[in-house]
């Protein structure tokens, strides 16, 4: 939350001019260290793309309808912060800092700190007047980032606040799945769901980001980036930092978005399913022996080959079904920290057999 | 004197043997001067530590050379006291956490804490921020990790840090996604044939083609066993022979006898045998995931296709379960006596096919 | 200061662990056997048994006369500074050898002893008002070294050491021929062992009084021998060195024998026995186990006992006589993991068994003899220890592969399963289940079928190498650790260095491992001595 309200702050500054200003290097040194997320997040609730439903909602509050607790769930990277965030920022203007209570999943969030931090904030009483004179609604809001992976102990706690604060503060709670939400809580919100951005969406906030940034990038570029960040928007966006870092004169390759984002290229994958028809075992494991030698990480090669195998064509049900199993198994026991060659090994050969 | 791996490491960037286009782009990263936190990962021996030190030394000129050696101490909230040792200089300091078993998160968050509010002394240094390096970070307690993310935030003012790992698997995304990534693929038998002959060069000796090939061949794509082995080699006999044997690590030769144990007897008392061999190679910390690895590989020689997967699958199955456990040797062993059952079966069915 | 410190150890007293015991002291008074059998009362029996003359001593001969020649030519040459050092298990006699050999050939033993306070007078007085006072680590660490080096300073100057001794009734003979003895290294001396080396240089150049250092060893492979007598240090002492091991069983035996003679109640033979069979070596335990039962079991009735001697051969009747002379019950420990390893099985049942499916009947066994929970639930140990020496032990009782790779997968699995860090009470019992019930289950020879491991039915329990193992990945790990920063900047370039780059570069991966196995296995006793189990 930290960073977020120093970057809130120095964006607000900028702001003010349109354009950031460079007035000297120390500035500029500066400017290089905000995220381009944040840099690039959306300052009003009109600048908040595709989320037709909620835009909607927030709007009318803005108007000067009251605003009800609100409960954001969808996919990672779909503007479910940058949408609260900047409604708040057009709801309360310049106070918008004393107004918001951002608490976000790294924050300390047991019952207790909940309870008292959200008491604390929210038994201040607010005016309904900006001090710029202008109108403002009379509650505060209180966004809980990354609901879900509070425990269910702290999310009832929580029940009970919303009911005895709801005069002067509207909660904003904010998850991936709306199923890891208890049931008191998600019908004491009005539950908007984020729909995945499309293609079209991504890349021309991409295509903006490259021409704020001085960056060209080709279209293809972008669609492979955005094809490695799974429609992530804020990925991404971090995505477009690091390649930016890495090399900014050249244009950047599909090679480097590959490399950036960590991602196998897909020879790879095609040569694992190869090998696995070739029969072969000890072809195989030189090839594995390979993969592992160029530093790619296993897990992403799991992901990937996944994709793969749940959309082939060349497959029956029943070797997905035998092989997905086995994915399964291999990327629990991958991410409990076994050793990637063997899980990789062990994987194959399944698929091998699969295949006899 | 040191060994020829020290004594030949590049200490620029643009002296590096192999990679040279991402040595490049780290060098123009370093000029431009917004410098990310870094998470560089690769292979054993594919050169992770020898970029670092070159990208040091690129950041703050020839002053990160001088190495100091310091024991830091750490509390744990139940007052129970740290030590870590550290490798550092003006600019940088180097630490593997691990050390600190599982109270990594306290030495993380404490040494990049003093490192961050201390303030730079020499104000004329050309950078003002310092670097940390993790070392191992893939091994980091996930704890440590997510306290990690904070911490990187927190000081990205005044420090910078390195993370070395050997694979991003075991790193939480949202540590990766704030570092820039850097994969250092290991060296390609070209490569490595490449970096001996320079080294033999230099050293003055000649090292035949198909040695050097040989050399390459069994150093599995490792710069640094390869030359070790170079190393041993020229020790053992100058000048070389083609047909000369390549001197290995001996423990890897102790597994291969063991391997071939189990493969000549399969009886409880053999597993006996097979244990104390495995006891003294653990007692001299060889990893045990190595183990079931190196068993593994020299087994399968005696294995056919179907037998093969299966065996294979055993070793997955008992080398996760060395992380879940303690006790190593029950694994392993599951394995050894796993393998015995399977591959006596085997060779009773193929003996019946026979008669 | 330090004056309290320096005691003149009197033969009669016996071990290590009992110099600072008050009761001790007081009755040991007495300095010979006669004396003290009559304040038996008050003693325990190992003073009553302390031997007199180098004929009555249980160590080996040799040993003995090692000591003896050293102790001989330290006197007769006039080299400077002698130095011994004697090392041995616990309760081998390391002392009682020093001690009555120094008898006989009329030397005076000057013993250090840890200084446990140490103030300057009035501090001393002050502590007695004020027994809350707290003291201050730091000042105690100095006061060590210099405690120990004006100690060695005094016994250099005067050639006659004038003994402050409360009693002040021992005349000293001027003429008597001394050693010194320092047999405590009390853990405050690896804070600085530089300092501590020093000082025996220091010593070494400016003494002629010999020193016996006495060290008692747990290990095999001993680190504490090596920190504080490095062997460069004790090159340059020229420090002669005697390893005692630990008494055989026989030795054992005939010490309590000649014991029991002597004191009042005579131990029933068998109870002496079981004794010897469970001290492991260890004379002082031993003695100490056999004066519990003679005083808490004065009641040990002769028929009894006789007729237990019997039934001797059947585990099972032992139970209830070798709770008394087991030392810390690790014999029924032991009698618990050769219950489960030795599972039996009924040969038939009463009634009917539920058929098994077909595919499962390979899966049938007959019901066990034992009740399964009440053996497991009677097993006081720790559950990881339990299935370390089960794992040690078990492959010996089985004789088809197939059967052994079944039961090491539960040890597996069962040590996966005691590893949680939560609820760990119930997932420690889990463990021991599936841990017990699995090698009973998928051992298939029980019951005769049982052919005897290579034609013999001796199969000793051996303590599990586990913890040796352990120990020398420690040691390892920490010369890796030591040796971290010389690897790049030595001078020499051998072999040797090559496997040792070679092992750091892999053992660095196991840094983690061996940090994260000792964390969990340091609150397991690492102590465990070695029982041989006869079944």
């Amino acid at each position: 939350m930290d960073s977020f309200l120093k970057t809130g702050k120095l964006s607000n500054q900028s702001k003010g001019s349109g354009v950031p200003l460079l007035p000297g290097n120390v500035e500029e040194k500066k400017h290089s260290l905000i995220p381009w997320v944040e840099k690039y997040r959306p300052r009003t609730i009109d600048e908040v793309s595709y989320q037709e439903e909620v835009v909607a909602v927030l709007q009318k509050s803005l108007q000067g309808a009251d605003l009800p607790n609100l409960l954001f769930y969808g996919p990672p990277g779909t503007g479910k912060t940058s949408t609260i965030l900047a409604a708040a920022r057009d709801l309360f203007g310049d106070i918008y800092k004393d107004r918001v209570l951002e608490l976000n999943a790294s924050d300390e969030r047991g019952i207790q700190v909940v309870r008292e931090k959200v008491k604390i904030f929210s038994q201040r009483t607010v005016s309904s007047v900006r001090p710029d004179g202008k109108q403002c609604p009379p509650f505060k809001i209180v966004i809980l980032d990354e609901a879900d992976s509070m425990t269910g102990a702290a999310q009832a706690a929580l029940r009970r606040t919303m009911e005895k604060e709801t005069k002067s503060t509207r909660f904003c709670l904010i998850c991936n799945y709306v199923s890891r939400i208890i049931e008191p809580l998600t019908s004491r919100c009005s539950k908007f769901r984020f729909k995945p951005l499309p293609r079209e969406i991504l890349v021309k906030r991409l295509e903006h980001i490259c021409i704020a940034e001085n960056m060209s990038c080709s279209e293809e570029v972008l669609e492979s980036l955005i094809e490695a960040s799974e429609g992530d928007l804020r990925r991404a966006i971090t995505f477009l930092q690091s390649i930016a870092n890495l090399n900014s004169e050249a244009c950047p390759t599909i090679e480097d978005i590959y490399e950036i984002t960590g991602r196998v290229p897909s020879c790879w994958i095609e040569g694992l399913l190869e090998k696995c028809t070739s029969g072969s075992y000890d072809a195989m494991q030189s090839f594995i022996n390979n993969f592992s030698a160029e530093g790619f990480s296993v897990s992403q090669l799991l992901n990937q080959l996944h994709e793969r195998i749940v959309f082939s064509t060349e497959l029956s049900s029943k070797q997905k079904n035998v092989i997905c199993e086995k994915l399964a198994i291999c990327d629990h026991r991958l991410a409990e920290g076994a050793d990637e060659q063997l899980q990789l090994l062990d994987l194959s050969c399944t698929i091998m057999n699969s295949f006899q | 004197m040191s060994l020829w791996v020290d004594k030949y490491r590049p200490n620029t960037l643009a002296k590096l043997d192999f990679h040279l286009e991402q040595g490049e782009r780290l060098q123009k990263m370093v000029t431009k001067g917004n410098f990310p936190h870094l998470l560089i990962y690769g292979p054993p021996g594919a050169g992770k530590k020898t970029r670092v030190s070159a990208l040091l030394r690129e950041l703050y000129g020839p002053g990160v050379e001088k190495l100091r050696m310091e024991h830091q101490n750490f509390t744990t909230p139940s007052n129970k006291k740290i030590e870590v040792m550290t490798v550092a200089s003006n600019y940088h300091i180097e630490v593997n956490p691990n050390d600190a078993g599982i109270y990594d998160r306290i030495v993380i968050q404490e040494m990049i804490k003093n490192i961050a509010q201390a303030q730079q002394l020499d104000i004329g240094g050309q950078r003002e921020f310092k670097v940390v390096i993790l070392t191992e970070v893939d091994k980091l307690t996930k704890d440590a990790q997510h306290a990690l993310r904070r911490t990187m935030e927190k000081y990205m003012t005044t420090c910078r840090l390195i993370l070395c790992a050997n694979s991003t698997s075991k790193i939480i995304a949202p540590l990766q996604s704030r570092c820039l990534a850097i994969r250092v693929p290991a060296p390609s038998q070209d490569d490595i044939i490449k970096v001996l002959q320079m080294v033999s060069k230099k050293e003055g000796i000649t090292l035949p083609a198909d040695f050097a090939i040989r050399l390459a061949e069994r150093s599995e794509r490792n710069l640094r066993r390869a030359l070790l082995m170079l190393e041993a080699c020229k020790v053992q006999q100058y000048p070389f022979s083609v047909k000369q044997e390549i001197v290995e690590p001996d423990w890897e030769v102790y597994l291969r006898e063991t391997g071939q144990k189990m493969v000549s007897e399969q009886s409880p008392k053999a597993l006996l045998e097979v244990r104390g061999r495995i006891y003294e190679l653990l007692s001299h910390c060889i990893a045990p995931e190595m183990i079931i690895k190196k068993l593994l590989k020299e087994i399968l020689k005696n294995c056919d296709g179907q037998l093969k997967a299966e065996v294979t699958s055993m070793a997955a199955y008992y080398e996760h379960r060395l992380c879940l456990g303690s006790k190593v040797i029950f694994h392993i062993e599951a394995f050894v006596a796993k393998f015995m059952a399977i591959y006596k079966r085997f060779l009773e069915d193929s003996f019946a096919n026979m008669m | 200061m330090s004056q309290k410190g320096w005691v003149k150890p009197d033969f009669a007293k016996g071990s290590e662990g009992y110099t600072h015991s008050t009761k001790k002291q007081c009755s040991s008074k007495s300095h010979m056997y006669d004396s003290a059998r009559v304040k038996q009362s008050t003693e325990s029996t190992e003073c009553t048994s302390t031997p007199v003359n180098s004929s009555e001593l249980v160590v080996q001969k040799k040993k003995v006369a090692e000591v003896k020649h050293w102790l001989e030519q330290a006197f007769s040459k006039s080299q400077q500074g002698q130095f011994l050092l004697l090392t041995g298990p616990p309760g081998c006699g390391k002392y009682q050898t020093l001690s009555v050999l120094c008898k006989e050939l009329n030397i005076e033993i000057l013993a250090w002893e840890e200084p446990i306070k140490h103030f300057e007078a009035s501090e001393w007085e002050y502590e007695q008002y004020n027994p809350h006072h707290y003291r201050e680590p730091k000042q105690k660490d100095v006061n060590f070294y210099d405690h120990l080096e004006e100690f060695l300073e005094r016994a250099n100057r005067f050639s006659t050491l004038k003994m402050k001794d409360a009693k002040g009734s021992v005349a000293h003979n001027s003429n008597m021929r001394k050693i010194l003895l320092i047999k405590e290294f009390p853990p405050m001396i690896f804070k600085n062992l530089e300092r501590w080396h020093n000082i025996l240089l220091k010593y070494s150049h400016r003494t002629r009084t010999p020193a016996v250092f006495i060290l008692t060893s747990t290990k095999a492979f001993n680190s504490t021998q090596l920190k504080l007598f490095p062997t460069v240090l004790s090159e340059r002492l020229m420090m002669s060195t005697v390893n005692f091991t630990g008494l055989a069983n026989t030795f054992v035996l005939k010490a309590l024998q000649r014991v029991s003679l002597k004191s009042k109640q005579a131990t029933p033979p068998e109870v002496i026995e079981g004794i010897v069979g469970s001290c492991n070596g260890d004379l002082r335990s031993a003695l100490n186990a056999m004066h519990w039962i003679t005083t808490s079991n004065v009641n040990v009735k002769k028929p009894p006992a006789y007729s237990k001697k019997r039934k001797l051969a059947s585990v099972e009747k032992k139970d209830s006589l070798n709770t008394m002379y087991v030392r810390d019950g690790s014999l029924d420990f032991m009698h618990a993991i050769g219950k489960i390893l030795h599972s039996k099985r009924l040969d038939q049942v009463q009634g009917s068994l539920p058929e098994l499916p077909k595919h499962l009947l390979e899966e049938f066994r007959l019901p066990l003899k034992e009740d399964v929970n009440e053996l497991t639930k009677n097993i006081d140990e720790a559950s990881s220890k339990v299935l370390l020496y089960l794992h040690q032990n078990y492959p010996l009782y089985f004789n088809r592969i197939e059967d052994v790779s079944k039961a090491v997968g539960y040890l597996s699995s069962a040590d996966s399963l005691g590893n949680q860090l939560v609820y760990k009470e119930i997932f420690d019992e889990w463990s021991l289940l599936t841990g017990v019930r699995g090698l009973l289950f998928s051992n298939t020879s029980v019951n005769g079928n049982e052919v005897a491991f290579k034609g013999s039915a001796w199969r000793p329990l051996r303590k599990p190498d586990y913890y040796s193992v352990l120990q020398q990945q420690q040691e390892l790990h920490m010369h890796v650790q030591d040796g971290y920063g010389l690897k790049s900047t030595s001078g020499q370039l051998n072999y040797h260095q090559f496997q040792v780059s070679q092992s750091t570069d892999f053992s660095a991966n196991v840094v983690d491992s061996v940090n994260s196995n000792g964390k969990k296995d340091r609150d397991e006793d690492a102590d465990i001595i070695i029982e041989d189990y006869d079944d």
